[in-house]
């Protein structure tokens, strides 16, 4: 809705007042670089890693060779260095923790703190088959799955929450059959992330949905969809620390062989800087660079001294299998 | 006083017993003699010779003794109250801050928001002098034996008015205890050039000292450093929420049906509050009693219409305005060429303005007021697909139908009524929604989904406002009232309603959603008392106090306001003033852009985690009239803000209004200044020039914005010059021109290149086209644009000279006017926005280029006006 009332503001603006643009020039704005310190670190995980590079006019700059330090409940756990930008990270974190790194090169220095949050407690799943229409009218079929999450540490304050789901279907590639049973199979396994929110208050913050969020509609509207890319949501919709979240998954299409669908759903808590700078990285979708009358999107950072985000997230795994495979090896087909 | 003795013996043959005393104050001017033969009692020879002296006289028993008589008390004057009304000769339309003074005693008053004055003055005979610019002053001879009540009419001036009536008028201008107020009269406003020929008073605002303008062309404004949420708008008494149409162009008040506009950046009057910033206070006209006229006028943007007339003569009367915006039809018209499934579109603001006035008789007065106002936008497409179906011919139709409406619903009602001559009345109720819906439908044959979205926000308001007059060195005002707020950010509902045919059958679902932000009622008490004070020929004082409460679910707000004001007469025209001020702000604009009054806007109260915002606010100044008709002032000021809200950094622009003040920072804002103005108010040469020097910080000390460090508020125009001149060539001819210069206010813009981590999205895509894979599967990372702090920016300066001619033709039945106007005559390009772009050149270096937008190029246009 927003980027569609800045249009018509631009509308309105050509119309009336014969507005324009001009290119001004190049510019360097010599501003010193800054340490650039990117991570986003999942608690109880062995491969978290850190990203140093340093801002730049036009283009940033890989630091290598950087003193990365970490510490956890101020003890130092961990002194290393890199001959690349990325930084792997073997020290483990659990709920509670704090978290701080300090980075130095050269002259750059920057550090950043961080408390791990408390992970949710994934009550129950169940699902229910349901049917959606995507923009060409056509019928889709989705499994909606309702997953019911306890906080209690969230009746005292707001947490933050990301989603983020794999579905991973494997289907027949090739089956060879001797005498009617199953000789030899090959399997194809493929891996999606998309899933649909809109019947999800919490996942849709509210936002105006047109019948599913899961196509895009041809902007012919008001009414945009606003994508929920890192699928944030808040404490704020939850009712006496627990939730249930709706999560639409399509239903693979079908296939005679059958399939095998393994879906996992990660449920993070994460600190409230974590959840604002993705809310902020969200907001490029609605940045166009050349529109002059896009509200600018501040990214912020949890960083002193340079930019960036550190953030450690606490997990919560819930999984659903379903194997309705066909063709397996030594089945018999006739 | 000691009294020395003198004895001296009186001859009396008659009776040699007593001897008479009296001492050096008794001064007899003959002798008492008392003839032998006179046989009367000596009391009664005492009281023929000491007739119609100031002697009197006590007999002992040997001792006559005279003393000095008593002064008897000279006879107190009772005061009585002269009041009434003043109005219009012709119309009968009351006249707001019409001067009402009596230079016998040096005293006098100014009528107050509904045209009623009273005087306390001494019994006795007085010439009394009433004047209003633009009018011819009247001198009214009054024999004051007890109460008197007058209506006075004055006529409007054929000439320029000559004559400057002083009086210590309490509310604004130069000679009024307060600092930082003044009154916009409609001539004003309707010679300051506007964009399109659309006169507009907060355009008129704009060129006053201490008022920094937004984007060009837009009327966004920031009063002392104060953002565009912190102006309380006052019609009629009632707040307006959104004040603006098509997005800053325009504004609500509409110029022909206002009467007096008054203005306040500090030194508030203790019967106002809310707001921290500013007061715009707009009276509308009532209703000419005696004659029926009106006003059609057409011009590039919009047509108005206003009509008036008694409904009966000196009794009752009524007055109607209306406006209406075109500019969608000719969008729809070019809209339609360029894509053949619109079936119809418009854009358009209009406002409605409706006022009854009926007089129960001199002490007794109603009022209904009603104003409307609306921007909205629609559009509808339409198409049919043909489609072939087991060898059958089908018609698919769809379409949409988009709908966007927001504005001001205002109903009010009052009664004024003088409980006694010294007593004046108003009471009001009065109701306002502000209200933004986007309606929106889809089809698809049957099938369809239709969502709603709307949020606003309606008060309910009961007052009484009181005016005291009994003593003549005070002039006391005092009331109270209650508002109740209803806040209703957002409230959504979506419906969707689908068919599937399976195997033959048709399976039809209807499925109903709604979600709703947090709606929430604040309770508003308030009362207050404000005494306007001649200490002495020298001094004035204004001593005010409000005190208020705000009560919102699980927690209540009380606050104190003082407002003080002092003036000091100097002499020779010279005036110095001071002020203190204590503002409080329980309501609070949720908005993405400071600049651009955008419908999404959200209104939001505070409550129980997030206090009120508060200012105090300190000015000098000194004031100097000395020449007739020219005045000079100079103020300086200091502002403090407290629990100022923003968005955080990222927070703005995703989601709904739910859990909102998780999503704001709560700090503070600090603006001081130095203003100077010069004004002429009379001849045929008027206007003003004024300059400001300001700056205006915010700061978040949480670190949630710009890191917690102070920045520069984006409308922190280091230096502000205006130049107002309005030219009266000829009869017929106005000439009008304003011209502004402000250094470049602050933007944010990306200064270097970063890099950003974000995990997988759920959409199965990247946002990013060149995003990298980094690390683990499941991260990705991509350079982009850093912008780092808040308002790093500051803009080169802005200016702009619009110029306008009025003329004018009597014609037989009416009066014809034609405004040509030029906006931005020299086509300055002002950086309304700036922002920066990466580009590769052929070698595949890279540059960074820094491009402008401009809102408003040259812009002129013509309108015409009749009056009948």
């Amino acid at each position: 809705m927003k980027r569609h009332i800045y249009i018509l503001a631009l509308a309105i603006a050509s119309l009336l007042a014969a507005s324009c643009d001009k290119e001004i020039g190049t510019v360097d704005f010599n501003e010193q670089p800054r340490l650039i310190i990117n991570s986003l670190m999942t608690a109880n995980d062995t491969a978290n890693f850190v990203e140093l590079h340093l801002t730049g006019n036009t283009e940033t700059k890989p630091v290598k060779g950087a003193q990365v330090r970490i510490f956890v409940n101020g003890s130092l756990s961990e002194e290393i260095t890199s001959d690349s930008s990325t930084y792997m990270i073997k020290s483990q974190f659990e709920s509670g923790d704090k978290v701080k790194i300090e980075a130095k090169a050269d002259k750059y220095e920057a550090s950043a703190e961080v408390v791990v949050p408390d992970t949710v407690e994934v009550l129950s799943i169940d699902s229910v088959e349901v049917v959606m229409y995507d923009k060409y009218h056509y019928a889709q079929h989705f499994m909606r799955y309702f997953i019911r999450i306890k906080d209690l540490s969230a009746l005292s304050e707001t947490k933050y929450y990301r989603l983020s789901v794999t579905q991973e279907v494997t289907t027949v590639g090739g089956y060879g059959v001797y005498d009617g049973i199953v000789d030899h199979v090959s399997y194809y396994t493929y891996l999606n992330h998309e899933y649909a929110y809109s019947s999800d208050i919490a996942l849709s913050e509210g936002e105006i949905k047109k019948e599913n969020n899961f196509e895009d509609i041809d902007d012919i509207d008001m009414v945009e969809n606003v994508f929920n890319y890192y699928g944030l949501f808040r404490s704020s919709y939850f009712k006496n620390g627990e939730y249930t979240l709706a999560i639409d998954i399509k239903e693979p299409y079908y296939r005679s062989e059958g399939y095998a669908e393994n879906i996992q759903f990660e449920i993070r808590s994460i600190p409230r800087s974590e959840y604002f700078y993705l809310q902020a990285i969200t907001s490029f979708q609605n940045y166009e660079e050349g529109y002059a009358l896009s509200p600018t999107p501040i990214v912020p950072s949890n960083v002193n001294g340079g930019t960036g985000i550190f953030s450690v997230s606490a997990m919560a795994k819930a999984v659903v299998t379903r194997d309705l495979l066909k063709i397996k090896k030594g089945a018999k087909i006739w | 006083m000691l009294m020395f003795l003198l004895s001296h013996t009186m001859s009396m043959a008659q009776d040699p017993k007593y001897t008479l005393v009296y001492g050096e104050e008794v001064e007899l001017k003959k002798p008492i003699v008392i003839a032998p033969s006179d046989k009367r009692p000596i009391k009664t020879i005492l009281d023929e010779q000491l007739k119609n002296t100031d002697i009197d006289y006590k007999i002992t028993a040997k001792h006559i003794l005279l003393f000095k008589k008593k002064p008897t008390p000279a006879t107190i004057k009772t005061n009585y109250q002269f009041h009434g009304y003043v109005m219009d000769s012709k119309s009968h339309e009351s006249l707001i801050g019409a001067n009402v003074y009596c230079p016998l005693l040096s005293t006098g008053c100014t009528t107050n928001a509904y045209g009623y004055f009273s005087i306390p003055l001494p019994e006795g005979e007085y010439d009394v002098t009433i004047s209003y610019m633009g009018y011819e002053p009247e001198h009214a001879k009054i024999k004051l034996s007890g109460n008197t009540f007058k209506n006075v009419m004055l006529n409007e001036s054929l000439k320029l008015p000559e004559v400057i009536v002083e009086s210590d008028r309490p509310d604004t201008g130069s000679r009024s205890t307060r600092m930082s107020a003044m009154t916009i009269s409609p001539q004003q406003i309707m010679s300051t050039p506007a964009i399109l020929g659309e006169a507009d008073v907060l355009k008129s605002l704009q060129i006053l000292p201490g008022v920094q303008q937004g984007m060009s062309g837009t009327n966004a404004i920031s009063v002392r450093g104060g953002s565009s949420d912190q102006n309380l708008y006052l019609l009629d008494g009632v707040m307006l929420y959104n004040v603006n149409h098509f997005l800053g162009m325009a504004s609500a008040f509409m110029p022909e049906a206002t009467k007096h506009i008054d203005f306040y950046s500090a030194s508030f009057p203790a019967r106002y509050g809310g707001r921290l910033s500013s007061i715009v206070d707009v009276r509308t006209k009532d209703g000419d009693m005696q004659n029926f006229h009106g006003l059609f006028s057409i011009g590039l943007l919009s047509s108005h219409l206003s009509f008036e007339g008694p409904i009966k003569k000196e009794r009752t009367s009524f007055f109607l305005s209306a406006r209406r915006s075109y500019a969608g039809w000719l969008m729809s018209i070019m809209a339609k060429q360029d894509d053949d499934q619109l079936k119809s579109m418009d854009l358009y603001f209009y406002d409605i303005n409706a006022k009854l006035s009926h007089k129960l008789s001199n002490n007794d007065r109603l009022y209904l007021g009603f104003y409307q106002g609306r921007d909205g936008f629609y559009e509808e497409f339409r198409s049919e697909n043909e489609r072939y179906y087991n060898g059958e011919s089908l018609t698919d139709k769809s379409g949409c139908d988009l709908s966007l409406k927001f504005g001001n619903t205002l109903l009010n009602a009052r009664w004024n009524h003088i409980f006694s001559p010294s007593v004046f009345g108003n009471i009001m109720v009065g109701y306002n929604q502000f209200k933004m819906y986007i309606n929106n439908k889809n089809f698809y044959n049957d099938d369809f989904f239709i969502s709603n979205y709307n949020s606003g926000v309606n008060d309910l308001t009961a007052q009484i406002d009181l005016d005291h007059h009994t003593f003549r060195n005070h002039h006391i005002k005092f009331g109270g009232g209650y508002t109740m707020h209803h806040f209703k950010p957002e409230t959504q509902t979506n419906r969707y309603t689908e068919s599937e045919v399976s195997d033959g059958a048709t399976t039809k679902t209807d499925n109903k959603s709604t979600s709703a932000g947090e709606e929430s009622d604040g309770h508003e008490f308030y009362a207050y008392i404000d005494d306007d004070m001649n200490l002495s020929d020298r001094w004035q004082f204004n001593a005010g106090l409000r005190a208020l409460m705000f009560s919102v679910p699980n927690k209540t707000y009380p606050a104190i306001e003082p407002r003080l004001s002092l003036c000091h007469n100097l002499g020779g025209g010279l005036r110095a003033k001071a002020s203190y001020s204590v503002m409080h702000q329980y309501a609070h604009m949720l908005t993405t852009s400071t600049q651009l009054s955008l419908p999404s806007d959200l209104w939001v109260p505070i409550n129980d985690k997030i206090k009120p915002i508060s200012a105090d606010q300190w000015a000098v100044g000194l004031t100097y009239d000395r020449w007739k008709g020219i005045e000079l002032q100079i103020e300086a000021y200091w502002k403090e803000m407290h629990n100022l809200i923003e968005y955080r950094d990222g927070a703005g622009f995703s989601g709904s209004s739910i859990g909102w003040s998780d999503k704001v920072s709560s700090g503070n804002g600090r603006s001081y200044g130095i203003e100077l103005m010069a004004r002429k108010s009379i001849g045929r040469t008027t206007g003003s020039v004024s300059y400001t020097l300001s700056k205006s910080t915010r700061q978040f000390s949480d670190g949630s914005i710009s890191n917690g460090e102070r920045y520069p508020f984006e409308f922190d125009h280091r230096h502000t010059f205006n130049i107002l001149a309005m030219f009266k060539a000829t009869k017929s001819i106005d000439l009008n021109a304003t011209w502004y210069f402000a250094t470049g206010g602050y933007t944010t813009i990306s200064t270097q290149q970063t890099k950003y981590i974000f995990p997988q999205q759920n959409n199965g895509g990247q946002i990013f086209n060149d995003a990298n894979q980094c690390g683990s599967s499941e991260l990705y990372d991509v350079e982009y644009y850093d912008f780092g702090k808040r308002n790093n920016y500051k803009m080169k300066p802005s200016h702009c000279l619009n110029l306008s001619v009025d003329f004018h033709k009597q014609l037989k039945h009416s009066e014809r006017i034609w405004n040509i106007s030029v906006m931005n005559v020299y086509n300055n390009k002002n950086q309304d926005m700036l922002y920066t772009e990466i580009y590769k050149d052929k070698s595949g270096r890279k540059f960074r280029k820094m491009k402008q937008f401009t809102l408003m190029t040259i812009v002129p246009s013509a309108s015409l006006t009749y009056k009948f």
